[in-house]
């Protein structure tokens, strides 16, 4: 996974919380508009509706009295305004369509524009337990309301016809005045419904936004401790990078010191020799000092040669390919075969694994290598030189060695053997770039390499290398 | 006076040797790393005799600045005091600073070792 996308993976809850928080204060703040909205009509429609129960009770109570028509008129502006709540909420809850409780909201003389609130209002909390409180309280006035009117169509009949006494009038003065006692007492229970509906909802609200705030304030918290995170994480690797150009630098530094050194000493030597040839030329000493001039040339032509193929082994692709190990090591003993040396050394091969899978260009590399140091320092004065070579599987490794019977290497010189550019002896043609290449190359092959070695008795190379199931191409 | 060269490598040996036979007519005595020639001075050698060292800096087992290193233990408890020349193929001038800042290096000398510039050197510091 590459690490942007882990990163949004980590930081994808920190996100999923901020986001839920927002989502649910848009909600439910949206809910609570709504809410408030609806408990303000409610509120808004109750008081217009009490206003017009008590009006119609107060003008038919001075109707009984004064017989105006204009006082009547009044009155049954009053109870029409009443009626037409009444008939609202009735149409409401057997659900009229829209015309209809419009029609119903203009007689009761409140704003059409508030229809909204009421349908929405009702359609959410019916069956809620509050809601049912107040549909009950209406269904209680109901009954009330209707007989006022009745009351007045009696009172309206009586004085149109001079019927009504003064008695008469004292007794429905009375009943109007007991009607409107009751509403009285309907209307503030009413309206403490109403108002208690309005700070639960305040009270909600608070404790609500409180938390979600909470789970927004969390949520960022979340990602900022992933950000931190994150930085902390960047400037390790920075780090890790710096150090890392820093070795590789110091390695160049070491790499540029030895190769003008190694490349400048066989010429400093020619120099020599040419000055002293220059100087005091003994004819006796010709050979010896033209054939030193060779060697050096030799030496320097090798370490050229070397110092490219470690450039080459650097930037060289790893491709695992099926290797027949007896075939690359005939290949190998063939272009090293012609030597002097390597004609009296007997090649022996004990190959436990044959067929395997390895980066057979490296592999090639090392084991030339290996061999050529082998013939380069086999003992002449054994009585019969061998290079041993053997492969064998282990767990998942493959384990080659090269043995063999030279004149091996001393204690103090082995751990430096494969440093960069030692050399434990100038008198042969190695130049100790041989077997820092070959460990360079077997890391590369992400495998290890160990020395044994005894002075004169001979020396062992061990090589490990990964084992390849399968089909691998890289 | 008593010569000691320190070099590895068997063609300088010569230059060197040859040089010093011709100009000195003293024969030196070779070895081939810093830890044969503190095995020499400590095992052969007349702490007595003036002694000029010829020193290289790249050799196996034990290098020309690592040998200076034991050489100044071994001159304090000891007592004497080598005339030291370091020659090397290096054109580094870290190798140069880090020779000439030794109190016993007499001078650094640059490989090629040549007839002519090796007796003004050897003049300079009264060799010659």
């Amino acid at each position: 996974m590459p690490p942007s996308l882990h990163f949004i993976k980590r930081n994808s809850l920190s996100i999923l919380l901020v986001s839920l928080g927002s989502l649910l204060v848009v909600i439910f703040n949206y809910y609570t508009i709504k809410t408030t909205s609806g408990v303000r009509t409610y509120i808004n429609a109750e008081s217009t509706f009490a206003k017009a129960q008590k009006n119609s009770a107060i003008y038919l109570l001075a109707y009984l009295y004064d017989n105006e028509e204009s006082t009547w008129e009044l009155y049954k502006k009053n109870l029409d305004y009443a009626i037409g709540t009444r008939e609202f909420r009735v149409k409401l809850l057997s659900g009229a369509d829209e015309h209809q409780l419009k029609q119903a909201l203009i007689k009761g003389h409140h704003r059409v524009e508030d229809l909204d609130n009421y349908v929405w209002f009702y359609k959410n909390f019916k069956g809620q337990a509050f809601y049912n409180d107040l549909t009950e309280l209406v269904e209680r006035g109901n009954p009330l309301l209707t007989a006022l009117e009745k009351l007045g169509e009696k009172v309206r009949i009586r004085i149109k016809n001079n019927q009504l006494s003064k008695n008469s009038a004292d007794a429905y003065a009375t009943d109007i005045l007991e009607i409107n006692k009751e509403l009285t007492v309907i209307q503030y229970l009413f309206s403490d419904e109403l108002s208690q509906i309005s700070r639960s909802v305040e009270k909600t609200l608070f404790i609500a936004n409180g938390l979600f705030v909470l789970i927004i304030v969390f949520g960022g918290g979340l990602y900022f401790i992933f950000i931190i995170n994150k930085l902390n994480k960047s400037e390790e690797n920075l780090k890790k990078s710096y150090n890392d150009l820093q070795l590789a630098n110091l390695e160049l530094d070491k790499f540029v010191y030895s190769v003008s050194h190694d490349l400048r000493a066989p010429i400093t030597s020619i120099m020599g020799l040419v000055d002293l040839m220059k100087h005091d030329l003994n004819p006796d000493e010709l050979p010896e000092y033209l054939k030193m001039i060779e060697e050096s040339l030799q030496r320097q032509d090798d370490y050229i040669k070397k110092v490219l193929s470690y450039s080459k082994n650097k930037r060289l692709e790893s491709k695992i390919v099926p290797v027949n190990f007896n075939e690359l090591l005939d290949e190998i003993l063939n272009d090293l075969r012609f030597s002097k040396k390597a004609q009296q050394i007997e090649f022996v091969k004990e190959l436990e694994l044959n067929a395997f899978k390895a980066d057979k260009v490296r592999l090639r590399i090392v084991l030339s290598n290996l061999i050529a140091n082998a013939i380069e320092h086999s003992d002449e004065t054994k009585e019969k030189p061998i290079v041993t070579i053997t492969s064998k599987k282990q767990k998942e490794v493959i384990i080659i060695t090269v043995k063999d019977n030279g004149i091996g290497i001393k204690q103090e010189h082995l751990e430096k053997v494969f440093s960069m550019f030692y050399s434990g002896n100038h008198s042969q043609t190695g130049v100790g770039l041989g077997l820092y290449i070959v460990k360079d190359t077997v890391e590369n092959m992400k495998g290890e390499i160990g020395i044994d070695s005894t002075y004169q008795k001979g020396t062992t190379i061990t090589l490990t290398i990964p084992y390849y199931n399968g089909n691998i191409n890289s | 006076m008593v010569i000691l060269i320190v070099e590895d490598n068997p063609i300088d040996q010569l230059i060197t040797k040859k040089l010093l036979v011709n100009l000195t007519g003293i024969t030196p005595v070779v070895v081939t790393n810093g830890k044969e020639a503190l095995h020499w001075l400590q095992e052969t050698h007349n702490n007595k005799q003036k002694l000029l060292i010829l020193l290289d800096i790249k050799m196996p087992v034990m290098d020309g600045f690592e040998f200076l290193e034991e050489l100044s233990e071994l001159t304090l408890k000891a007592n004497f005091k080598p005339a030291i020349l370091m020659l090397s193929s290096s054109i580094d001038t870290r190798d140069k600073e880090k020779a000439n800042a030794n109190t016993l290096v007499l001078e650094f000398i640059e490989k090629p070792l040549q007839k002519e510039g090796f007796i003004e050197i050897l003049k300079k510091h009264n060799l010659y």
